[in-house]
């Protein structure tokens, strides 16, 4: 057992210039005047003032990779840092929620990672341990310990025997690549990108012809309109190739495998990023999916926890199945996640009369773009409009497919938003508090919201189930009562 | 203790000075405007300062003549394993915190509410966090003792 301090690989000398790669050029940029001017003042070249600085900067970061130490102890893990200000943090390992590497492809070969610890404290929102590049054996020793693997041997060998003896696996999941494909041609995340492309192409088309039309013949201007389509299909084209592209290399070879406690989930092309996670910190389950994804019966399942390790630094969701059909979803989930229902439930739905609040509030809210573009454009102002239709559409989609359900310890709640269908599994037992919200015209029209709260990722992720009538919203939040 | 409690009568003082505390301040930031103007002659800096005395005409009014319906339907019952708070008239809200989910609660007085020998309460949970304005010490430390009699539930585990 380790428990003298050591050193991450020296390679992160790298790795930290490189992280404060803008510092050091705004660094050479400040410093570029004074430096060659000191430089021809003693009479050197400046060459030799900016290799100065550029030793400096290296020596810097090799005192930082020097003062920073970690230990794995006991019960802990121990991580020294700082040059002027000394931190030690201690992270016992029953604490411990996710454990995250990510490696490059060109680090494979010297079996070189990086590792992320978190712990469910939600004070700080970078994780509590980050390792840039150390050896893979780092990880599994504290796996190891973290496991629990009490007693262990007297003589080292026999101890890294057993650490090198794989674990029991329970369950394996691989992502089948036609699924996969469907799943990136069906990403409503194109649009954002579509929109940027036009805009891009809107400003690039106004910076040019102010130079270039007076000199460019009537003949082209002719053509515009061919050039245009042609340059909007291009667009829409690159667009798609790009965003289907970027999710393929991001869960290339998605793999999901559990291990006695444990939930270890591995993805990408470039760079293999993997998540291990105890399966009894998971908060709750999403299964969510977009209108497109819909039509193709396609789902995608998310685990909600107190760890923002996982799929985007935004986001904080842990992918569990990035795409499964609608058929298999529990089925596949169920080996992983004991607790996972069945099958898909039977919902309780809203009323049709119901709906109506859904359109109004969302076409409310459009007015706030269709009023001042009536205003300001006039007749042109009229196809924002089309805004209009599209948020009466989101509010009737809102609508449809808001459900709820309770099934023996667990609270099932489905909401729509922006056309994108989400359906929480939450057990009681996590549920860390919960409102029930009414207007005074709602006591008229006997409605109500619910709305629980669950931890996620460094804070709160808050479940909203609108217009529920009243009698079921006091049903839900009395059974929410229960101990 | 089941029933629905108000909040001591003497929040509604404590309310009614920080509406006033508010309302200096926003006075302070108005008149500052005017003094910068006096020797810089900024034309905007009068924009600013009549901004300013008008959000605190607003604000003073508004605050005020809310004290008595903030405080007729702000409620709050301490059960054995629930704190509920409820608030509002025309937007009506119930908050319920199962004891079993808290993670620890902070009591606190400015010099405000120690004024009125009150304590802030604040509630979190491992995801949430909620407040009740003002209570008696009492009630405060009642709170706390519940909360250790069930913090045992909470197992490891569960975050």
């Amino acid at each position: 057992m380790t428990s003298k301090p050591q050193h991450l690989n020296p390679l992160s000398i790298v790795y930290f210039i490189f992280r404060h790669f803008w510092d050091t050029i705004l660094l050479l940029i400040i410093g570029s005047g004074p430096i060659t001017r000191w430089s021809t003042a003693i009479g050197i070249d400046p060459v030799i003032g900016f290799s100065a600085l550029a030793v400096l900067i290296i020596l810097w970061h090799t005192i930082r990779y020097l003062c920073l130490t970690f230990e794995i102890g006991k019960d802990m893990l121990t991580i020294n840092s700082g040059i002027l200000v000394k931190r030690h943090s201690h992270i016992l390992y029953t604490r411990i929620q996710t454990i995250q590497h990510t490696q490059w492809f060109f680090l494979v070969p010297f079996h070189l990672e990086k590792l992320q610890i978190e712990t469910a404290g939600h004070d700080d929102h970078s994780p509590e341990a980050v390792l840039p590049i150390v050896n893979e054996r780092i990880r599994t020793e504290i796996e190891y310990q973290r496991n629990g693997d009490s007693a262990p041997a007297a003589d080292s060998t026999d101890h890294l025997a057993k650490q090198l003896k794989p674990s029991v696996q329970q369950a394996e999941y691989e992502i089948n690549s036609h699924e996969l494909t469907v799943f990136a041609l069906t990403s409503l995340g194109v649009f954002p990108i579509i929109g940027a492309g036009f805009a891009v192409y809107g400003k690039i088309q106004e910076a040019i012809p102010q130079k270039l039309i007076d000199s460019l013949t009537a003949k082209l201007i002719h053509q515009s309109a061919v050039i245009l389509g042609v340059i909007g299909l291009l667009i829409v084209i690159i667009s798609i190739a790009g965003s289907y592209l970027t999710i393929i290399q991001k869960y290339y070879k998605f793999r999901l495998n559990s291990t006695n406690t444990q939930l270890n989930t591995e993805q990408g092309l470039f760079q293999r990023n993997s998540v291990t996670i105890p399966i009894a910190r998971i908060q709750a389950l999403r299964i969510k999916q977009n209108v497109i994804r819909q039509w193709c019966h396609i789902s995608t399942v998310q685990a909600l926890a107190a760890s923002s390790a996982g799929d985007d630094e935004k986001s904080n969701d842990l992918m569990i199945l990035p795409v499964v059909k609608n058929d298999q979803v529990f089925a596949t989930l169920q080996p992983f996640v004991s607790w996972a229902p069945t099958q898909f439930s039977e919902l309780n739905r809203l009323a049709r009369g119901s709906y109506w609040y859904f359109i109004r509030n969302a076409s409310l809210i459009s007015l706030v773009i269709v009023l001042p573009c009536l205003y300001f454009f006039k007749i042109w102002g009229l196809l924002s409009l089309l805004v209009v239709i599209i948020t009466i559409l989101m509010g009737w989609y809102s609508a449809a497919n808001t459900g709820w359900k309770i099934v023996n310890d667990q609270l099932i709640l489905q909401d729509g938003h922006f056309f994108t269908r989400s359906q929480y599994v939450i057990p009681h037992k996590n549920i860390q508090s919960f409102l029930f919200v009414q207007s005074i015209w709602m006591t008229h029209t006997k409605l109500a919201h619910v709305r629980v709260n669950v931890r996620h990722g460094n804070g709160n992720q808050l479940i909203e189930i609108r217009y529920l009538p009243e009698a079921v919203g006091r049903q839900i939040f009395d059974w929410l009562k229960i101990r | 203790m089941n029933e629905s409690n108000h909040l001591p009568k003497q929040i509604k003082t404590v309310w009614r000075i920080s509406a006033i505390l508010n309302t200096l301040l926003a006075v302070g930031f108005g008149a500052a405007a005017v003094i910068i103007h006096y020797f810089f002659n900024y034309q905007w800096l009068l924009y600013a300062a009549g901004f300013f005395f008008v959000v605190a005409v607003i604000d003073f009014a508004v605050e005020m003549s809310l004290v008595p319906y903030r405080y007729s339907f702000w409620l709050y019952t301490l059960s054995d394993d629930a704190v509920e708070l409820r608030s509002g008239f025309i937007f009506r809200k119930l908050i319920s915190i199962p004891i079993a989910r808290v993670q620890d609660v902070t009591l606190s007085a400015g010099p405000i509410l120690q004024s009125q020998k009150l304590q802030e309460v604040r509630i979190t949970t491992a995801s949430t966090s909620h407040k009740i304005d003002g209570v008696q010490p009492e009630v405060g430390e009642q709170l706390r003792k519940q909360i250790m009699k069930l913090a045992v539930e909470v197992r490891n585990n569960d975050v």
